[in-house]
């Protein structure tokens, strides 16, 4: 893992002490709301419904067991005893006081985390597959390329009054498990055909209210080019984003408005022009920065287990386990475990004190010291032997997260909605708990298959609603919560933004209406082996409209 | 409509609300109820005026009859449901299990 240098560590420094000040100042009156709101959010500090929020950046989704301690820590002694991993692949608190803000920037900055730039239009925390270096599927881990481009983007005084926020993802391999395509850059590591290991590059996705997938403007960029192509991407954004209409500021409308060809012929002059300035990455500082990255040294194991695979045959749930959480790793005998944080009637992405501690432990004895956390807001202990599994899986249990549900109907992502959140016009987590609460039985669930639920409490679509197979989008109409539902979007490298069914449907009518979509689908798949998604490309969507809007008798 | 003013503590960021003699309060019961949406705003200037409102952040004025206050989560208030869970807290398990914990 990456460990903060003196630069790192100084400029963290520096930041808690300025934004300590800050606080004190605000506290005694001395600076108004008005002047200290925009120092407070470049902070990572929000005011919400109930209580301030501190988002806390986890870069490209990597920590330590002793950085998540530390997040336990923070949840019982400043918050009430619990956190929520979001799907930018960080962590919030939805209480701290703010008298208490500067000490909790003080016990994070000891782990070598911070809270800047998780608020305000400059470059957000860089995301990254949450498998990245361990699986068995990729070309290369991305990460030390987020890292490199963390370390450029962080405080970047070009770049800290963009026209809007701005959200770089990475994936190492052919498999999006990062949703690149719906990020302002998405950057995928490809082979070109001399071998050479370089980047494909997309540009101008999103969601939000205006929904729209990147177009690759780029197959290949060289790793030595990552800065400077970002840096013109960047420049063509900082001078041409439109800064008149809050709405229409991100990327993907410039993108969307000119056209990708001119967007790539306006990156590519400029990169032309500069890519010699000094952004050119020397092979040396590369690999320096990738040392950081290095596999654990795991020996290789034979790679069926005795252990696992007597334990799968006598105890299905085991089975279901296997089945569902673990992806095969890059070494023989291990594997990448996905620990869910969507058991049934639970909030999605909350996990307790208690659990945080617990994860660090397993993560510690069992995983290289490592996890991780997906944009799909669950943890992943990335390096695991098969012959533990067994032990992990019990371990899980008695702490409430072996939910056995990865990629299945019940692993929500959902965002804090009206419940939290100060932007929401709905409650989401309520309709999530619901959905899990119908679809709790295991053997159905697994017999329904891949089948991805997103859920946002606002147009804003922090909860991805557009990319679900299942978006549920929440919205206040006439004072009553309403949900429309959307079907057929997709995150993945066959990314696609999903169509609305028609009008939506109320609080109490939404849970039946996905479960009749789940009926329409599986009456009409071909078969087991026709996931959801394949299923509503080849029907489209006609017998689901047909099912949900019934005409009266 | 009756009327009352609400509010976020600046130290705590907790809601609060205007209560007797210039008080923020926490408790939604404590807050005083003005005649009109009019008569809070009146009420919520003149605090500004007094340096009442320092203590706390984003100040504003909505709907509330006394007969609302205990109808939520799963009653439907004429108050929005925004400021029902401003005032209860979120409808789902942790922060009111952990409120309960305070």
């Amino acid at each position: 893992m990456y460990r903060y240098d003196e630069f790192d560590a100084g400029f963290v420094a520096e930041r808690v002490a300025q934004f300590t000040d800050q606080v004190e100042r605000r506290l005694a009156g001395t600076l108004s709301e008005d002047q200290f709101k925009p120092l407070r959010l470049m902070n990572g500090v929000y005011l919400q419904l109930h209580a301030y929020m501190l988002r806390v950046a986890i870069p490209y989704g990597t920590l330590s067991s002793r950085q998540m301690r530390c997040f336990a820590h923070i949840a019982r002694t400043y918050d009430k005893g619990y956190g929520h991993f979001t799907t930018r692949q960080n962590l919030q608190f939805n209480w701290p006081a703010l008298k208490d803000v500067p000490a909790i920037l003080r016990e994070l900055a000891a782990v070598e985390m911070h809270c800047i730039q998780t608020s305000g239009n400059c470059i957000r925390n860089t995301t990254a597959d949450q498998f990245a270096g361990a699986a068995a599927d990729e070309i290369e881990d991305p990460r030390p390329y987020a890292e490199i481009i963390r370390q450029w983007s962080s405080l970047h005084p070009e770049f800290s009054f963009l026209p809007r926020k701005f959200k770089i993802a990475l994936t190492g391999a052919p498999s999006d498990r990062a949703a690149i395509q719906v990020h302002d850059i998405g950057y995928q590591v490809v082979k070109d055909a001399m071998g050479e290991v370089g980047f494909a590059v997309y540009v101008g996705g999103g969601q939000g209210r205006t929904p729209l997938i990147a177009h690759r403007i780029r197959e290949f960029l060289p790793k030595a080019d990552l800065l400077s192509y970002t840096n013109s991407i960047l420049r063509v954004y900082n001078l041409e984003g439109r800064r008149d209409n809050k709405f229409k500021a991100r990327i993907k409308i410039l993108v969307h408005e000119k056209g990708a060809d001119a967007i790539r012929e306006a990156v590519e002059a400029d990169f032309a022009a500069n890519h010699d300035a000094g952004l050119t990455l020397p092979q040396g500082e590369i690999d320096r920065i990738t040392a950081y990255f290095t596999l654990p040294d795991l020996a290789a194991r034979p790679q069926v287990s005795a252990a696992v695979e007597a334990r799968r045959t006598s105890d299905p749930a085991f089975a279901r386990f296997l089945a569902r959480n673990v992806f095969p790793h890059k070494v023989p005998g291990h594997g990448v475990l996905t620990v869910s944080l969507k058991p049934t009637d639970g909030i999605p992405g909350d996990a307790t004190a208690e659990q945080m501690d617990h994860l660090a432990d397993l993560a510690q004895r069992y995983s290289a010291d490592e996890l991780r956390v997906s944009h799909e807001q669950n943890i992943v202990l990335p390096h695991v032997r098969l012959d533990d599994l067994p032990a992990i899986y019990d371990s899980l249990r008695a702490n409430d997260l072996a939910a056995d549900n990865v990629g299945l109907v019940s692993d929500i992502i959902c965002c804090p909605g009206l419940d939290y959140c100060a932007l929401a016009t709905a409650r989401s987590i309520p309709i999530a708990q619901a959905i899990s609460k119908r679809f709790a039985e295991p053997e159905r669930t697994a017999e329904i298959g891949d089948l991805r639920v997103k859920i946002s409490g606002c147009i804003n679509a922090c909860g991805h609603h557009h990319v679900g197979h299942i978006g549920i989008l929440g919205l206040d109409k006439a004072g009553q919560e309403t949900y429309q539902l959307t079907l057929g979007g997709s995150a993945d490298e066959r990314c696609s933004i999903g169509d609305i069914t028609g009008r939506g449907f109320s609080a109490e009518r939404i849970v039946d209406a996905v479960e009749t979509v789940v009926d329409t689908y599986l009456s009409h798949r071909t078969g087991a082996e026709e996931s959801f998604i394949d299923a509503y490309r080849r029907l489209g969507m006609k017998p689901f409209k047909e099912a949900l809007y019934v005409p009266a008798a | 409509m009756t009327a009352i003013v609400s509010a976020n503590l600046l130290a705590t960021g907790r809601v609060a609300y205007l209560g007797r003699e210039g008080a923020w309060v926490e408790d939604i019961a404590e807050a005083t109820v003005y005649s009109d949406a009019a008569a809070a705003e009146a009420e919520l200037a003149a605090a500004q005026q007094r340096g009442g409102a320092l203590g706390v952040v984003e100040p504003f004025v909505t709907g509330y009859t006394r007969a609302d206050h205990r109808t939520l989560p799963e009653g439907r208030p004429t108050m929005a449901l925004r400021d029902a869970i401003r005032a209860f807290g979120p409808t789902v398990g942790y922060g009111r299990r952990a409120e309960q914990g305070d």
